[in-house]
């Protein structure tokens, strides 16, 4: 064969895999089975797991680190307020845990908890440093064409990668009662009906479906800032963040929860201890981190893997950095600009787009709100809680929605009020909160449902 | 073409999505989450080649074949015996002892058949 028909042939290759790749894109995006319902069997007996089951370890549970009262994350602040006792500490409390298991100096200080995913054999030097993830919105926020991802580097899971199978590893990491962890001494595996229920539980939690952009917002600034979210040539947010989500897309295909090497771990960080080098996805790394969906973001701060950044407003900011700019994601976004320009805001532009981000999230704790107001149990009333207040915090930290503030204001107050009371009274609280979230809600969207007396 | 071209860099620029193998080191045969007897086969060592490069086993009557890449890795199972699980090598690999092997098939040619290739062998430690 001639060397020009070879070359043809090596482009057709090329073209071929691409399209193949298309094709695995679509055909992934099939439908998927509809949750179940929170009251479902396996979803309660996964919530009693994640919230008591210790594995026969050191104490800790799932739920050590994945705090439903801050958002199934945990945050320097809300570690702040743990007593000294708390098995988040086993590290300080524990002598077989003193040594590489945790740094309390960089949990306390900035959230950080110690993963050891480049190996075991060398703790003292061979560690990285990663914040929390919360667990929301799973369901629509970790599928990809190449299976699922996990994790701050979407390679968080053993076995076969998936949500099902991520107990297994975090009971090894975080939950051994000596750093030798020996299986069936220092922990226990979970079993397969464990792992389905753990599973069934972690995708229950938060949204099952992304929203729909653009919603008619009604504050001026965030509805600037939706608009430069989603604008591919401005603020290019809705290529990676589709809907606000976790996928990729392109062209209106979603191509499903994606890695990108953005360039955050150079991104000046002057905090102190100094965070050893964290090089992303794989035991050799390729610099890549996964992206997680932004509907919740305001609320779950600080945000990326190091948790370097502390305010949305700053993490919005980061994408006109020289170091997003400078990186791979940011190089392949100029070069697909007719201007040759990565992504370039505006004070301004940055601050808006973080305004719509805030108003976003707290849509999304109001609805929350709403159905778990609507499930009257005491720990359902628990959990609405935080989620009205972190409604009222996400809106007040820009001055955002202030007629909306106030009835929030008033529906957590009748939240906490239904949570003390029973039958008839406890209907006669949440009948008032709901009347207020729904009011809320009515100012923040443009023609929302109308704001009924109250 | 543009399309197709930036798709093409978002999903190779993204790479490829899989499991963190590191935690294997600590589950015994058997027990890795939605792996074991299904991507993996159980059984016992029957040779090793001369060279190192690929070892014989039987599992379910069955005699398989499964070849090392330069990125297999090799745990020691200590589990039983109450202690801690290591990185081991080829020399752990002994006749009679049980493993478990986790395994792929490259591409490979139409008419040829497939090699086995180990992602990681999980070799039960002797007595």
């Amino acid at each position: 064969m001639g060397g020009m028909n070879r070359a043809m042939l090596d482009r057709g290759r090329s073209l071929l895999r691409g399209a193949a790749l298309i094709a695995l894109a679509l055909a992934f995006a099939c439908e998927k089975p509809p949750a179940p319902p929170p009251e479902d069997p396996l979803v309660a007996r996964g919530r009693d797991l994640f919230f008591n089951e210790t594995f026969a370890g050191n104490g800790r549970t799932c739920a050590t680190c994945h705090r439903l009262e801050d958002n199934f994350s945990i945050s320097p602040a809300f570690i702040a307020t743990l007593p000294p006792d708390d098995p988040l500490f086993v590290a300080e409390t524990n002598p077989d845990l003193a040594e590489n298991f945790e740094n309390p100096a960089l949990m306390r200080g900035h959230g950080l908890i110690v993963e050891n995913l480049d190996g075991f054999d060398d703790l003292a030097t061979v560690f990285n440093m990663r914040g929390v993830p919360h667990t929301l919105a799973l369901r629509t926020s970790v599928d990809s064409p190449a299976g699922p991802r996990l994790g701050w580097s979407g390679d968080g899971a053993p076995g076969d990668g998936s949500v099902r199978s991520f107990a297994t590893g975090a009971v090894i990491q975080h939950f051994a009662r000596t750093s030798r962890r020996i299986p069936g001494k220092d922990f226990r595996l979970p079993t397969e009906d464990e792992l389905d229920a753990l599973e069934a539980f972690q995708l229950s939690l938060g949204r099952q479906e992304d929203p729909v952009l653009p919603l008619a917002l009604s504050d001026a600034r965030a509805v600037r800032g939706q608009e430069i979210f989603l604008d591919d040539g401005n603020g290019k947010c809705n290529l990676c963040h589709r809907n606000g989500g976790a996928n990729a897309q392109r062209g209106g295909n979603d191509l499903g929860n994606a890695n990108f090497d953005t360039g955050v771990e150079d991104f000046p960080d002057d905090r102190a201890p100094v965070l050893p080098p964290d090089n992303g996805f794989g035991a050799e790394g390729d610099g890549t981190f996964n992206t997680p969906p932004v509907v919740e973001a305001a609320d779950t701060a600080p945000f990326f893997h190091n948790n370097v950044v502390g305010t949305i407003e700053a993490a919005v900011a980061f994408y006109d950095s020289e170091a997003f700019n400078n990186s791979p994601a940011g190089q392949v976004l100029a070069a697909r600009d007719p201007n040759g320009v990565g992504i370039a805001l505006s004070d301004a532009e940055a601050a808006d787009v973080a305004a719509f981000l805030r108003v976003l999230n707290a849509l999304e704790n109001i609805r929350v709100s709403l159905d778990l107001t609507a499930r009257r149990s005491d720990l359902a009333l628990y959990q609405a809680r935080f989620e009205v207040a972190d409604a009222i915090e996400v809106l007040k930290g820009a001055d955002l929605g202030q007629g909306a503030v106030a009835h929030l204001e008033n529906a957590r107050r009748a939240v906490i009020l239904a949570a003390k009371r029973t039958g008839g009274g406890r209907t006669v609280m949440l009948r008032h909160a709901q009347k207020h979230l729904a009011a809320a809600r009515a100012k923040l969207i443009t023609g929302g449902a109308k704001e009924e007396e109250t | 073409m543009k399309r197709l071209l930036f798709v093409v860099a978002l999903t190779l620029a993204s790479g490829a999505a899989g499991a963190q193998q590191t935690t294997e080191r600590y589950i015994p045969i058997g027990e890795s989450p939605a792996l074991s007897g299904r991507m993996s086969a159980i059984g016992t060592i029957a040779q090793i080649d001369s060279d190192g490069g690929a070892m014989v086993y039987e599992t379910n009557g069955a005699t398989r074949r499964c070849t090392f890449t330069r990125d297999t890795t090799i745990y020691v199972d200590r589990s039983k015996a109450e202690k801690e699980n290591l990185i081991g090598s080829v020399a752990d690999l002994k006749p009679g002892r049980r493993v478990e092997v986790s395994y792929y098939h490259p591409e490979t040619p139409p008419g040829e058949t497939p090699e086995e290739l180990a992602h990681w062998i999980k070799v039960e430690a002797a007595d």
